[in-house]
């Protein structure tokens, strides 16, 4: 059942200068890679890369039931780039998944915005269309910030190599994502980085509740709320 | 698929509006003019290709609605394209809602929805009083055959080759295309239905106060109907029938 979705994830990131930070936001989470309790095993690696804020990689296995990966890049407040979220959760019968770039200002008024970082995947976005089990993303909250590019579906594992084609999206939009962090970027002005740190303020906060409610049952029950919500804000 | 026989294809005003008595409860003014432009020979038409009508109302006495705007193109007796639109005053964050019924023989094309004049990805209030409302005859309608063929109900079937289309759209769409008879029926029922429950949010509506929120909200609005104006892919049909000016006044009336 082991997609290797940390390792295919951080594949991604070669083109990148990347350092491997054990804290966050004054909180120690070196302790978090490795940790283990009652058959789940958490794995989590949080990087600094010029460009933005932090890109985080986590994984949690429980048992043989479920395995769960996260993956998001969140931009620095004053560069005009979205939120690469990619979420993963695979059991024996199906992976259900979520994958997208949000955007960090209003889609519909800054068209700029809009044409720049989120048209050229529409093209992505049709190819994964025909993905099976395909559905829009289940959490209302979540769904209202998702841009008009984002894969969500719950795809039943009818044969192995159905996961690796459920992986595809997550790499793809991936790449395309560090090809817009490499590309270079000019700092926006005032009133775009308000816009901004409020719009990815919001988006860290639902996409906070998201994981907590995904790893409530799942995983919380063996590490406990302190590891699962010091994982959740490691994440976000 | 099954096809429908004209005749027996809906009759949009008058099963979706008339019939439920949609805005019986409203004292309707009819708009006989609109952004300087004459809305008075759209009322009835009759033309070589194309016959209906389009029909703009305010609410007498009441700043809560800006336009109720509603129209029926039949065009060569072959096709029907069908919108009903409700936009609220200036004073008021209600969302827009949006319907395009378009119905031929083979299918009929759907989009409903209750279009967000705030980023609902920073606003979860309005979410939750606009918008999350909707969420139980989403997931029921959502379900009809042929929209989810590929399990798709985003504005990913119909509006898919317009980003800025799917850009306007809240999270909870009706959106795609159906071709059994019954299913458009359910079609009909979801439109009423979302038609009702946007209404019962216009009485509660109250103004807004702060004005820089009414700032925001004033600036998408205006984005939104621009783009619909400019930019709606049924524009260049309606320029072929009525002309530039006909085209501007219709789809400012619808938007």
């Amino acid at each position: 059942m082991n997609t290797p979705y940390i390792e295919k994830m951080s594949e991604q990131l070669s083109p990148l200068s990347v350092t491997e930070i054990k804290v966050w936001a004054g909180n120690d989470i070196g302790d978090l890679n490795g940790f283990e309790k009652d058959g789940a095993r958490v794995q989590l690696h949080v990087y600094q890369v010029e460009g933005v804020e932090k890109i985080a990689i986590g994984g949690i296995a429980v048992d043989d039931d479920v395995n769960i990966g996260v993956c998001t890049i969140i931009p620095k407040q004053d560069i005009a780039l979205p939120i690469y979220v990619s979420r993963w959760e695979e059991r024996r019968e199906a992976i259900t998944l979520l994958v997208d770039l949000m955007p960090s200002v209003d889609m519909i008024v800054d068209e700029a915005y809009r044409v720049k970082y989120l048209e050229p995947l529409n093209e992505t976005w049709e190819r994964f269309s025909n993905l099976a089990g395909i559905r829009p993303e289940d959490d209302n909250n979540l769904r209202a910030a998702c841009s008009i590019i984002y894969t969500a579906a719950c795809v039943p594992i009818e044969k192995e190599g159905m996961r690796m084609a459920a992986l595809a999206p997550h790499l793809d939009y991936l790449k395309k994502y560090i090809a817009y962090l490499t590309a270079g970027h000019q700092p926006v002005d005032a009133t775009k980085q308000k816009e901004q740190v409020r719009r990815i303020a919001a988006v860290r906060k639902l996409l906070n509740a998201n994981l907590k409610s995904l790893l409530k049952e799942s995983a919380e029950p063996k590490l406990g709320t302190e590891i699962s919500d010091r994982f959740c804000a490691a994440l976000t | 698929m099954a096809r429908v026989a004209y005749d027996d294809m809906v009759k949009f005003i008058d099963e979706v509006i008339k019939q439920p008595a949609l805005f019986d409860h409203l004292d309707l003014e009819p708009l006989e003019a609109y952004l300087g432009r004459d809305a008075t020979p759209y009322l009835s038409f009759k033309k070589p290709m194309a016959e209906g009508t389009y029909q703009g109302y305010k609410v007498k006495g009441s700043d809560k609605v800006e336009k109720i705007g509603y129209g029926e193109l039949v065009y060569m007796k072959r096709a029907k394209y069908n919108s009903l639109n409700i936009t609220a005053g200036d004073n008021y964050d209600l969302p827009i809602f949006a319907c395009e019924f378009d119905e031929t023989p083979k299918r009929l094309s759907i989009t409903i929805d209750f279009i967000p004049i705030v980023d609902i990805g920073v606003y979860p209030e309005y979410c939750e009083k606009y918008l999350e409302p909707l969420n139980d005859l989403w997931r029921k309608y959502r379900q009809l055959g042929g929209l989810t063929d590929g399990n798709r109900c985003l504005v990913e079937r119909r509006y898919g080759p317009w980003p800025w289309a799917r850009a306007s759209m809240s999270h909870f769409p009706i959106d795609g295309r159906v071709s059994e008879p019954e299913d458009r029926k359910q079609i009909v029922a979801a439109v009423i239905d979302y038609a009702k429950l946007y209404l019962e949010l216009l009485e509660k509506a109250e103004p807004m106060q702060d004005p820089e929120y009414r700032q925001e909200v004033d600036t998408r609005r205006k984005a939104i109907q621009k783009y619909y104006r400019d930019l709606d892919p049924g524009g260049e049909v309606l320029k072929k029938i009525f002309g530039d000016e006909g085209e501007k006044l219709i789809v400012s009336l619808i938007f």
